[in-house]
């Protein structure tokens, strides 16, 4: 079954999307070009929202609480807690600009590696709808997670604790000074 | 559930049983490195005592796919596999885990009230490491990825005081974490192409290939592309190799050896379990691209030794080139699986005693090792010295040491693939990689004999050398037990 | 008796184990000592089952040691044949010979027992590679052996010219060994064995002729870098920077002629090669003519024999690419023992002279060095091909199957007479500077004959020098048959009517006796002849051969090596510390230099290396 582009736009969902999306994609690319790391974090803080957004209207909801409570909630906010309470300048950096010369490079490489993907991804489902089915329920995720899944949830659990003896073992000073 | 299951799982279970003793005994104890030495030693060697029994179950028979979900007696998503690779995996990993931690000694007794954290790690990265040759899932795969990756930033930026160290951990973590990413988004594309995450088992993607004529592919070779590229960058294949040298040389010499030989060795597994056990039926369209990276690692990683001043950055480019070595094998299939297990069960052990010695001379917690410092190294220790010409002539391909059946094993895969071109490129890269090898046994037989600072080994770093050695030599000169055993090591 | 067979192999490898570990402790002069009796043994074990073979009460045979690499064929076996009889025999012999000689050469040098430690080493390389029953094990000799030469030449590596040599014998040997290295993967691909007698007998109905071509060019290519051929032959003559004895021993009498034997070992695949036959003789023909035009010229004795012997190996390659392979084979045998003879006798006359090299110091030793001069006296004439030396013989016979190919062989066989009379005039040049004539010793030498450990060598080698060349003549042809059941496979030629034959000998003879003359009255006089032309100068350069190679191929390369060093990897060499360097000198931050390149551009190329994978595979897969 195919669409249409008029049918496309009839549907009220799609313009829900549009909403979203571009915002979502601005703050992005502001994020990435802003000369001051107080807004660019802030962008980002747009940028992750509108991210949440789009998969509640994908009708993944946990996933979509759990991107606005994990990085809006936390991650942001260590991010602004990091760069309030070392020195990093607050204003205008002017060595967050890239140089031109670089700026052009890293744009082609960029627009390149998504033409890539994104041509494949187009040319594999085309305008072919995909038929909708229900929201996951939480619980129904929940379900799974612990039945099937259960082995690489525990197993996730490896990560964390890797991730939290680093962060103690990068964190606390040696007893017996410093070595060179 | 049998006892299989448990057995399958038997590795992680025991070095993260091991991680966590360590972890209690340096809060309840205090922190006495006596105490966690034979923990950690005891883990590994048990690790590798049950790699022994997967591998004694798998030949009776035990083996198979564990921990899947049964829904109406259909066997899905299993999570954990035992077969003669895994259990091949388990010793491996277990034995040069073993000989890493013993090299590594030295800088844990440096670390000092960090030392419990740095064995923790070590031991959570080596189940990690394990995790990516003992699933058929390939979200699993890269959790255990993530477990290892993350560990070994975190030693490489170990010494805080070290701003070299620092850099390298960052730098390691930064481009590590781009590659993590494509290796995801590939796992995500494959998921999208062929709906499923397992290589085996109902529904898998064996299946969907043998079921389906895959008539519109982009989606699927795009994330296999992804994935590929993300493995490639944790074997340091060229072009995907650049961090290599600069993380090798940055980080606690030390560490090196354990991270070196540990990511080779997994990665090198997962890449067999992903590319061989799953997507074999796609041989022609990833072998002609896995044998150009094979050749543009054996040469960039050779040229590039040629002009490297510093040991920790010449073993890294030698360890891009012989990554192009090991790539070879792959190109044969699952023919091929059995000299890559040889090549992984000899060369790990030379880097780890390279290291070993490395971290000797200039020191565990030095980031830069001239070569230079090991000039006249055979009369200020001379066990030092010669069994590091022994490590030398083995990653050279020198005759009688393990590296020549390797790479002869290696070049024979490429050959019955038909690639006969990069037999050539890897012969001329072999020999021309015997200059810069033998350059550094040479500097270590010269020197000026008024040079007589000793130097005086510990007994850890002793006997992470001689074991290196030891197997280094006998596998050289006495293979085909070697041979014999890792022709059962191939996945399901 | 021949089970035993592998304890040849074991005793020299013991020694070298003994000398090089526990050396200092033996002490000189007992590792010497030691050395020389394994060796000496080594050889007195292979006596009796070559006499076996001899008398045909021995048969050739493969005796299995221990499985190595079952899978590609190559175990450890010995293959003991009337080929590797006869090299065993000269290696051994040779070799214990030379082991006596640098008891008393080296003398007083600090690493005395390591010397004869990396000596016993060669000697038991070179058997590997001689007694090897497949091309695998075969290559491991021809890389220990290429190991020990690194180890022997740059022996005095405190001399930077020694060093230098070292290397450059190195890198020169691996552009070799490539091709040696391809070729085994060829066969191993048209094989799937490395075993000789698998590989022998069915080649003929496996290979084409393409295939047996490639495989046998890039075999030559192996053998032009140990047997110093064109182009690879530059090693040779920086080599003799290494103590006298190894020069002797290793670049004259045994691991030059690696190469040659190799080519004889593998005679069935050259045979299939028409194309290859051609292409070895001319390069071992155009060799011996211009190793000889460039020894004419050279003043320091042990060049002047270096250059000789790749003259003479350029006569044993002819030999084999006109398929008289018994012939090469023949020439090696008497080439080893009177060109080691006067390997010894300079180094003897080096000895005595206070190791002055220069022949324009030398003159009038005859009465100062009698043995010396004697035992000289027989090579000399040997290597020039007099009538009844070895030499004569050996030589004669590879021109005389040249000869008998006719047609444009001919002017093959007309370089290669041209070729010997530029040989008996430089050794003629060479015996009448150092032994006639009145002395012209710098101020303070006093010439002195060497200890009979010395001298002894020589008088061994000159009685072989003498007599062994009658084991071969036109009219007995007892060492071809010797070594018949080792060309078994491969067909004869006739021999030459004897008639022609002594013709063909006499014209030779003719030509060596007018080379001799010509340079004995050029240069038995007071005054000697000025040599500085344009002529004289170029060849004693080489003729700039090694410029040549440095500009067209060496500097080239270093740009290309640094260019891809540059371009692949910004900040390879170095890259951490400079990068830190800097950023500690501009910030006092290191991670500054995260934010001004490295780790960016690092990322950058991954990303290029996605995409570039990404579009290939799309390509291959069909993806668009």
């Amino acid at each position: 079954m195919t669409v249409s582009l008029a049918d496309w736009f009839r549907e009220a969902a799609n313009w829900a999307f549009m909403i979203i999306a571009i915002p979502t994609l601005f703050a992005g690319w502001r994020t990435v070009t802003s000369n001051n790391i107080v807004r660019a974090v802030l962008y980002l803080v747009v940028s992750l929202a509108g991210t949440a957004a789009l998969f509640i209207m994908l009708g993944a909801e946990f996933v979509g609480w759990t991107v606005v409570l994990v990085y809006i909630g936390a991650v942001i906010i260590l991010f602004l807690i990091g760069i309030m309470i070392t020195r990093a300048p607050l204003g205008v950096d002017a060595d967050l600009s890239h140089a031109r010369n670089v700026r052009t490079p890293a744009a082609v490489l960029g627009v390149l590696l998504f033409a890539v993907i994104g041509y494949a991804v187009i040319d594999a489902f085309e305008n072919s709808m995909i038929e909708p089915f229900e929201p996951t329920a939480t619980a129904d995720l929940a379900n799974l997670l612990f039945s099937r899944w259960v082995i690489p949830f525990e197993v996730v659990s490896f990560v964390l604790l890797a991730a939290l003896i680093g962060g103690i073992a990068l964190a606390r000073k040696d007893d017996n000074g410093a070595q060179r | 559930m049998g006892n299989a299951s448990y057995l399958a799982v038997a590795f992680e279970g025991i070095l993260l049983i091991g991680a966590l003793v360590v972890l209690l005994v340096a809060v309840v104890a205090g922190r006495s490195r006596a105490v966690w030495a034979p923990i950690a030693g005891a883990s590994f060697l048990l690790a590798a005592l049950a790699g022994v029994l997967q591998w004694i179950e798998v030949e009776n028979g035990g083996g198979g796919m564990f921990f899947s979900a049964q829904n109406l007696q259909v066997i899905k998503s299993p999570m954990v596999v035992l077969d003669g690779f895994s259990a091949m995996a388990s010793i491996v990993l277990g034995l040069v885990g073993f000989t890493a931690m013993l090299g590594s000694w030295d800088l844990v007794a440096k670390v000092g009230k960090r030392s419990a954290e740095f064995v923790a790690l070590s031991l959570l990265a080596f189940a990690g490491l394990h995790m990516m040759a003992a699933t058929p899932n390939l979200v699993v795969i890269f959790i255990g990825l993530e477990t290892a990756s993350i560990s070994f930033y975190v030693l490489a930026g170990f010494i805080r005081a070290d701003v070299k160290s620092d850099e390298s951990a960052l730098k390691y973590f930064l481009l590590g974490s781009l590659a993590s990413a494509l290796f995801l988004y590939g796992i995500a594309l494959t998921f999208a192409a062929t709906g499923s995450l397992t290589i085996y088992g109902v529904n898998s993607i064996r299946d969907f290939f043998s079921e389906t004529v895959v008539s519109d592919p982009g989606i699927l070779l795009v994330g296999m592309a992804l994935m590929l590229v993300g493995l490639m960058f944790k074997i340091s294949a060229a072009p995907f190799h650049q961090w290599a040298p600069d993380v090798y040389q940055g980080a606690p010499s030390g560490a090196v050896g354990l991270m070196a030989a540990g990511v080779k060795i997994a990665g090198f597994a997962a890449l067999g379990r992903i590319f061989v056990g799953g997507f074999i039926s796609q041989i022609d369209t990833w072998g002609p691209i896995v044998a150009v990276i094979a050749a543009l690692s054996m040469v960039i990683g050779t040229t590039m030794a040629l002009v490297q001043t510093d040991m920790k950055r010449l073993v890294a480019y030698s360890g891009v080139a012989h990554s192009g070595y090991l790539l070879l094998t792959l190109l044969a299939g699952v023919e091929g699986m059995s000299a890559m297990w040889f090549y992984l069960a000899t060369y790990p052990f030379m880097i780890v005693g390279t290291f070993a010695i490395i971290s000797t001379v200039s020191g565990p917690t030095s980031t830069s090792s001239p070569i230079e410092a090991m000039r006249g190294l055979s009369r200020r220790s001379p066990e030092m010295g010669w069994l590091l010409a022994i490590f030398m002539f083995g990653m050279s391909g020198m005759p009688f040491f393990a590296g020549f059946v390797g790479k002869i094993l290696a070049f024979i895969a490429a050959g019955d693939a038909g690639y006969i071109w990069l037999v050539v490129v890897a012969t001329l890269t072999t020999v021309i990689g015997f200059a810069f090898y033998l350059r550094v046994v040479a500097t270590v037989f010269s020197g000026e004999d008024d040079d007589t600072t000793m130097i005086d080994p510990t007994l850890s770093s002793r006997f992470a050398v001689v074991i290196g050695a030891t197997v280094t030599v006998v596998f050289g000169i006495v293979p085909w037990i070697l041979i014999d055993v890792v022709r059962d090591a191939l996945p399901l | 008796m021949t089970d035993l067979l592998w304890i040849l192999i074991a005793l020299p490898l013991t020694g070298a184990f003994i000398n090089i570990v526990f050396g200092k402790r033996i002490g000189e002069p007992l590792a010497g000592w030691l050395g020389f009796v394994l060796v000496g043994s080594a050889w007195a074990i292979a006596v009796v089952p070559t006499l076996g073979l001899l008398t045909g009460s021995g048969t050739p045979e493969t005796i299995y040691l221990f499985s190595w690499i079952p899978v590609v064929g190559a175990d450890a076996a010995i293959l003991w044949d009337p080929l590797s009889a006869l090299l065993t025999m000269i290696v051994t012999g040779v070799g214990a010979l030379i082991h006596l000689y640098s008891i008393g050469y080296m003398h007083g040098d600090e690493r005395f027992a390591r010397f004869f430690g990396y000596l016993n080493l060669f000697i038991a390389s070179m058997l590997i590679l001689v007694l090897a029953s497949n091309y695998a094990v075969m290559f491991i000799g021809w890389e220990l052996v290429g190991l020990s030469s690194y180890l022997l030449i740059s022996f005095w590596f405190k001399k930077p010219s020694a060093a230098a040599a070292g290397k450059k014998a190195f890198i020169v040997n691996r552009i070799g060994d490539w091709g040696f290295l391809v070729a085994l993967m060829i066969i191993f691909a048209s094989f799937g064995t490395f075993d000789f007698g698998v590989i022998f007998t069915t080649a003929p109905v496996v290979l084409t002729t393409g295939a047996a071509t490639a495989i046998t060019l890039l075999l030559f290519l192996g053998a032009t870098g140990k047997s110093a051929q064109i182009p690879l032959y530059i090693w040779l003559p920086d080599a003799m920077e290494g103590p006298t004895p190894v020069s002797a021993l290793i670049h004259a009498a045994t691991m030059v002629t690696a190469g040659v034997f190799m080519m004889a070992r593998s005679a069935v695949l050259f045979e299939l090669a028409p194309i290859s036959g051609v292409t070895i003789a001319v390069i071992g023909g155009a060799t011996a003519l211009l190793a000889a035009v460039i020894a004419v010229t050279q003043m320091d004795i042990k060049k002047v024999l270096a250059y000789s012997t790749i003259s003479q190996l350029g006569y044993m390659v002819m030999g084999v690419g006109v398929g008289a392979y018994s012939a090469g084979v023949f020439h090696l045998s008497t080439h080893a023992f009177f060109k080691a003879l006067l390997f010894l006798g300079a180094g003897s006359v080096i000895h005595g002279m206070a190791d002055e090299q220069d022949m324009r110091k030398m003159g009038g030793l005859r009465k100062a060095m009698p043995v010396t001069f004697v035992t000289m006296t027989v090579g000399w004439l040997a290597i020039s091909g007099i009538f009844p030396f070895s030499g004569f013989w050996s030589k004669d016979e590879i021109l005389a199957a040249t000869f008998q190919r006719g047609g444009p062989w001919l002017i093959l066989w007309a370089v290669g007479i041209l070729a010997a009379l530029l040989t008996a005039f430089y050794m003629t040049r060479l015996y009448v500077l150092t032994f006639l004539g009145k002395p012209r010793w710098a101020e303070g030498t006093e010439p002195h004959e060497s200890p009979w450990t010395m001298t002894l060598p020589l008088a061994v080698l000159a009685v072989a020098a003498v007599i062994f060349g009658v084991f071969n003549t036109p009219a007995r042809l007892a060492f071809e048959h010797f070594l018949e059941p080792s060309f078994a496979l491969i067909s004869h030629a006739e021999p030459l009517d004897l008639p022609l034959a002594a013709v063909l000998a006499l014209f030779a003879l003719v030509v060596a006796i007018g080379g001799i003359a010509w340079s004995w009255f050029r240069y038995n006089r007071d005054e000697l002849p000025v040599e500085e032309g344009g002529f004289w100068q170029r060849g004693l350069n080489g003729f700039a051969v090694d410029d040549l190679y440095g500009r067209v191929i060496v500097e080239p390369g270093k740009k290309v090596c640094e260019w891809f060093a540059d371009s692949v990897d910004p900040k390879g060499i170095d890259g951490v510390s400079h990068g830190i360097a800097q950023g500690v000198r501009t910030a006092g931050d290191g991670l500054k230099t995260l934010q001004s390149g490295q780790v960016r551009s690092y990322a950058g190329g991954i990303a290029i290396g996605a995409v570039v994978l990404i579009l290939a595979v799309l390509a291959l897969g069909g993806g668009f």
